[in-house]
Order: C-alpha cells, then sequence, then structure tokens
C-alpha cells in the first residue's frame, strides 16, 4: 500500500464515526454494505460498513466522490443491493453522500496543509533564529563561511553549497558539492559584473543559485558569494528568503574583519611597544661621569621607535669614547638598521684605538647590508682622556656637529666624509677639537634643524647656532633641555617629523666647578 | 616633486623638481632599478627644482651611483642650489658624489 493510500486510509478512519453515521442510513434502508473503495487498488475497501468482504465487482451502485484536488486518486461510494423504492431517488441520495463526503476530505485535506505550512514555518524561524545565532558568535571567517551554508541549506533546502570569500582573504568552501575552483571563479566574476544574483545550471542538471555577499562599507564591491545547489531551480521565497539571510551575513563579515583587524593592530602596537622597549634599553641611562667633563645625551624618536642612536663608552683607565647615529628613513626599518649600526659601532670599539679606526671598520662591516638594504647612516664618534682639553673625532657624514667656547660663536663642524654604506673604503681623516674650560661640543641629529613650524619654516641651521650661543653658559642637561624646548616651541601644533638625539659635551671650567 | 626623465646624447637625465624626500624616494629607487644596465649606466641627476632633501632622498641618490659604478658608469649631479649643496657638504656627500654645475657639464662629465 502506498503512503497516499495510507493517508486516506487514515482520513477515513479519522471521520469514521460521521461515514458510520451515512452507512446506517442505508443499511436501514435495506442495502447490504455500504463502503468507500479506491478505484485505483483492487484490494479491499477504505472502509466498509458493515466490515464483511465481498468481491470488489458486485457493487450495485458506485458513484465517485468528487474531490478538488484529487490527483490521480479516484475514491467511490458504493452501495450493495440497492433498497427497494425508485432507483432514482437512491442514486441521487448516494451522489448527495458522494458531494458531504468530498466535503469532509477536502476540510481534511486543508487542515493538513495548513498544518505542514505551520510546521514549516516554525522550522523557519527555528532556522532563522539558529543562523542568527550562529553567525553572531564566530570568531573568524572560515566558522562564520561554514555556518552560512549549513543554515542556508535547511532554510532553502538545497542539497549542496559553495562559499567562496575573495576579500579581505580567498576562503573556498564546498558542502556536498564539487565544483572546480576555476569555474566558480568564473561564475564569481560574472557575478561581481551583474551584482545581484546568477542561476546556472550544471552539466548534471541540477541548478546552481548564486547570490553576492556585500559587506556594508563597501557597497561597490562584492567580496564573496555563496552558491546554492538544488535539483530542480529555487523559487521565489527561497530565493527571496536566501537574499535577505545575505544582506544581514554581510554586516557580520564586516563586524569579523573588523574585529580581526584590531586583533591584527593590538598585536603589532604591542610588538612595536616590545622594540621600543628594547631601543630605550639600548641606549644609554645614566649620565656620563668623566672627570673633567660634563656630559648629557637624550634621544626622543618621532614615531615608537626610530632610527637615531647614541653610545657611551668607557672602562677604567681608557679613554671615554661616544658615538652619535643616524640612519636614513624612519620608522622600523630604520630601527632594525640602528641596532645593527650600534652593533657594529661597538664590537669596533672594543678593541680599536681611536675613533677613525673603529670608522673605518664598522664602514667595512656595514657597507655590504647596507648596499642591500638601501641605506646609510651617518655616524660620530669622539673620543677623550680626562683631563684632557682636546677630542679626537671622526665624522661620517653627520650634522650638525657645532662647537663653541667662551671667546666665539658657534660654529658647525663639517664632515669630510660620506656616511657609512656610501663608499666600500671609509675615505674620511680623524679630526680635533681643543677643549678649553666652558667649550662645549654638540652633536645633534638633522630632526633638530629640519624641524617646522606652522608656516612651514625650517628651524634651520642659524636659529639652532643662535640659540647653543644664548646657553652656552648652562650645564649639560640644561643645554639638552632648552634646545628640545626651544625646538618644541617653534613647532607648535606640527607633530615630530623625524627623530631628534642629542650628546652635548661641555668641558668644566673654574666656574663650572665652582 | 615631479621627477622627469629625458634622454640627451643617448644619457638619462632626470629633472626633479620639488620637496625630494622619504616619500618621494621609492618611484626614484624603482627607476634606478628598472632602468640602469650595463648599457645604459651613465646618469645626470638635474636637482635645480629641489630645494629641501632628506636622508631618505640622499640614500636614494646613493642607491643610484652604487648602481651606475657597479655598471661600468656614474651618476652625476647638477645645478645644486645653495641649500641642497650646503646639505651635500655637511654630510660629506660631496666627496663622495660627482657635482657639476651645471647640466651640460654633467653631461660632458662622463
Amino acid at each position: 500500500m502506498n503512503s497516499g493510500r495510507q493517508a486516506l486510509r487514515e482520513l477515513t478512519q479519522r471521520w469514521k464515526r460521521e461515514l458510520s453515521g451515512l452507512a446506517q442510513a442505508w443499511l436501514d434502508a435495506g442495502a447490504e454494505q455500504f463502503a468507500l473503495v479506491d478505484e485505483s487498488a483492487s484490494e479491499s475497501p477504505l472502509c466498509a460498513f458493515p466490515k464483511e468482504d465481498h468481491s470488489p465487482y458486485e457493487w450495485a451502485f458506485c458513484v465517485r466522490i468528487p474531490l478538488r484536488a484529487a490527483q490521480g486518486v479516484n475514491i467511490s461510494v458504493c452501495i450493495r443491493r440497492v433498497p427497494a423504492g425508485g432507483m432514482a431517488a437512491w442514486l441521487a441520495m448516494l451522489e448527495a453522500n458522494a458531494r458531504l463526503i468530498a466535503g469532509f476530505l477536502e476540510r481534511e485535506r486543508e487542515l493538513d496543509t495548513l498544518t505542514r505550512e505551520i510546521v514549516h514555518n516554525q522550522d523557519l524561524v527555528l532556522a532563522l533564529y539558529d543562523l542568527n545565532s550562529a553567525l553572531s558568535h564566530p570568531h573568524d571567517l572560515p566558522h562564520m563561511l561554514e555556518a552560512l551554508l549549513e543554515h542556508l541549506c535547511r532554510l532553502t533546502g538545497a542539497i549542496g553549497s559553495v562559499g567562496l570569500l575573495r576579500h579581505p582573504v580567498r576562503i573556498e568552501m564546498q558542502r556536498n558539492a564539487e565544483i572546480p575552483s576555476e569555474m566558480l571563479d568564473s561564475h564569481f566574476d560574472a557575478l561581481s559584473q551583474n551584482g545581484k544574483r546568477l542561476a546556472v545550471q550544471l552539466p548534471n542538471g541540477s541548478s546552481l543559485l548564486m547570490l553576492p555577499l556585500k559587506m556594508p562599507q563597501e557597497v561597490e564591491r562584492v567580496d564573496g558569494m555563496i552558491a546554492l545547489i538544488s535539483a530542480a531551480p529555487l523559487q521565489s521565497p527561497q530565493i527571496k528568503l536566501a537574499k535577505a539571510v545575505m544582506e544581514q551575513a554581510g554586516t557580520h563579515f564586516q563586524n569579523i574583519v573588523h574585529f580581526e583587524e584590531r586583533v591584527l593592530q593590538a598585536r603589532i602596537q604591542t610588538e612595536i611597544e616590545l622594540a621600543r622597549s628594547v631601543q630605550t634599553r639600548l641606549l644609554p641611562s645614566k649620565p656620563m661621569q668623566i672627570e673633567g667633563y660634563d656630559i648629557c645625551g637624550e634621544s626622543r624618536p618621532a614615531f615608537e621607535v626610530g632610527g637615531d642612536f647614541f653610545d657611551f663608552f668607557s672602562a677604567p683607565n681608557t679613554p671615554f669614547v661616544f658615538a652619535l647615529g643616524d640612519v636614513s628613513g624612519k620608522g622600523l626599518s630604520a630601527a632594525l638598521v640602528m641596532t645593527m649600526s650600534r652593533t657594529a659601532i661597538r664590537s669596533a670599539a672594543a678593541f680599536a684605538p681611536s675613533p677613525l679606526t673603529i670608522m673605518k671598520l664598522a664602514n667595512h662591516n656595514l657597507y655590504d647590508d647596507f648596499t642591500e638594504l638601501d641605506k646609510l647612516t651617518t655616524v660620530f664618534i669622539g673620543k677623550c682622556d680626562p683631563e684632557s682639553e682636546r677630542i679626537i673625532f671622526a665624522n661620517a657624514g653627520h650634522s650638525p656637529v657645532v662647537y663653541t667656547d667662551r671667546e666665539t660663536h658657534a660654529v658647525m663642524l663639517e664632515a669630510d666624509a660620506p656616511p657609512l654604506g656610501v663608499l666600500p673604503t671609509y675615505i674620511g681623516a680623524s679630526g680635533r677639537v681643543d677643549m678649553p674650560p666652558g667649550s662645549v661640543l654638540i652633536i645633534a641629529t638633522d630632526g633638530f634643524v629640519e624641524a617646522e613650524n606652522e608656516a612651514d619654516e625650517m628651524y634651520g641651521y642659524n636659529r639652532f647656532l643662535e640659540t647653543i650661543d644664548s646657553i652656552k653658559h648652562l650645564s649639560a642637561a640644561q643645554i639638552v633641555q632648552t634646545l628640545y624646548d626651544t625646538l618644541n616651541a617653534f613647532r607648535g601644533s606640527v607633530p615630530q617629523g623625524d627623530d631628534q638625539t642629542i650628546i652635548v659635551i661641555k668641558r668644566v671650567g673654574d666656574a663650572e666647578m665652582s | 616633486m615631479d621627477m622627469n626623465v629625458s634622454t640627451v646624447s643617448g644619457m638619462s637625465v632626470i629633472t626633479l623638481n620639488g620637496r625630494f624626500d622619504a616619500f618621494e624616494a621609492p618611484p626614484l629607487i624603482k627607476w634606478f632599478e628598472d632602468n640602469v644596465t650595463k648599457d645604459q649606466a651613465h646618469v645626470v641627476v638635474d636637482l635645480g627644482g629641489v630645494g629641501f632633501l632628506d636622508s631618505a632622498a640622499l640614500a636614494s641618490l646613493v642607491k643610484g651611483m652604487k648602481r651606475c659604478r657597479e655598471r661600468g658608469g656614474d651618476l652625476v649631479i647638477c645645478n645644486l642650489q645653495q641649500a641642497v649643496r650646503i646639505i651635500f657638504e655637511l654630510t660629506g656627500l660631496n666627496r663622495a658624489f660627482t657635482i657639476a654645475e651645471t647640466r651640460e657639464a654633467a653631461l660632458n662629465a662622463f
């Protein structure tokens, strides 16, 4: 017995009391049996009053029940042995019975359909709720795509699905589908042109419906697509539902992208802060105490990390050596090269006797790497003995270097060689500057002289020299502080554009001693 | 900054105008990478229109100079404004580069 007939049998069972009322009227009038018969089946009737079996071909009257929605189902109401009296009247009564039963059955069928729709709608509501929960929680794009595919299949009845995300990363996912990537990409391109939806038939005869995934802030761009596979083309209500889900999904995808961007930014920020901490700790942290000299150094990067550095080398019974450098460029790449340069100079200073030799060694060791990296570094290296009245130095392209004493105006000391990394062999010579009491040697980076104000004017060498002349009587630390303060006042609201590093070395004289 | 490249007597002449800093250096570096070859290793850079250059700009010129010299040629800079000339002198780069007064002198420097 097929399921349709089974359903009919159940239907007639539910209406048994009403049918039995009708049957009783016939039996009282003298009929032998009243039954409902499925004409397409040779088996026993769907229901019979009384139940006894008789040959199916021995009905006296059979009237087909006029079912409106009956498709291939023909049920008749049948009478065995017509009661005495006018045949036409009995036939009319049986036809009236058939219409009445048709009414029962139609009501029952409508009720069934309504019940199925209610159950289906409840299932849709539940699926939408599940979808919303699933899309609200995933932490990454692959899980989000997976959840979307799963729930779209459930909502639309699709038998397979494919998700393809192209921005901000490529993710391809197939559920119960095996569509070649090239075909997907070609469909994606066609969908991007069209922008709304695309339906094609697959070689195996099933239908493929593609819907775009757009993140709200990228309205012009299709970021991904979902393809639903179904045996027959999806109908309008399913397509509308899928489109609505896709619009909502776009917002969820964007939230995930933003969340991932924020996580990435936070991670990078942490890395940069670590790098800043490393770099800060590489700079001398304590004031340098050298007999007869007042020394102060400070570095302020424009960004979290910078390409400037300064270093002090001192050991018992050895001259004090100091270095200051500026790597070309800014930011992280300059910071990496800065640590290389500092290490090369520090290693050379460990056993080289003079600034010139340190410079030659450092250039030799750094040249190939600098050529590879398109970098160069200006470096000033100086040496002074305690109590000595002179500083010996080598200057690889570094500026500004300023000298002044009690009697003369501040002057610039020019470099006699290009920065490290420019020529394979260092061509500079050793320089010397006398340091009588009160004299000051200032080595700064170009972040001082190239700072700009709101009117796009550069601070420049002249202002720098004039300021130094006016404050050269102060201590080294005060000179450093005043130079920074003056520069900050000059810049106004313009942010610091370049790293600013400075070493001030002042020869302490009688006046300063007291 | 404007960057203009022309060919004079088979040599490339790059004319730069405006502020020359870290933001402007990458296209020049790319030009050197793409165009300086063994057969074309003589380059003149005319800085007549440049009033300021920073360390990244200097590094890009050094890159061009090294690339030309490695391929048997040279990079000659010319037409330096006073402020730019001072930058070259203060950084000792005047001792590394071949510097010509005028474009004609630069073209004759090879």
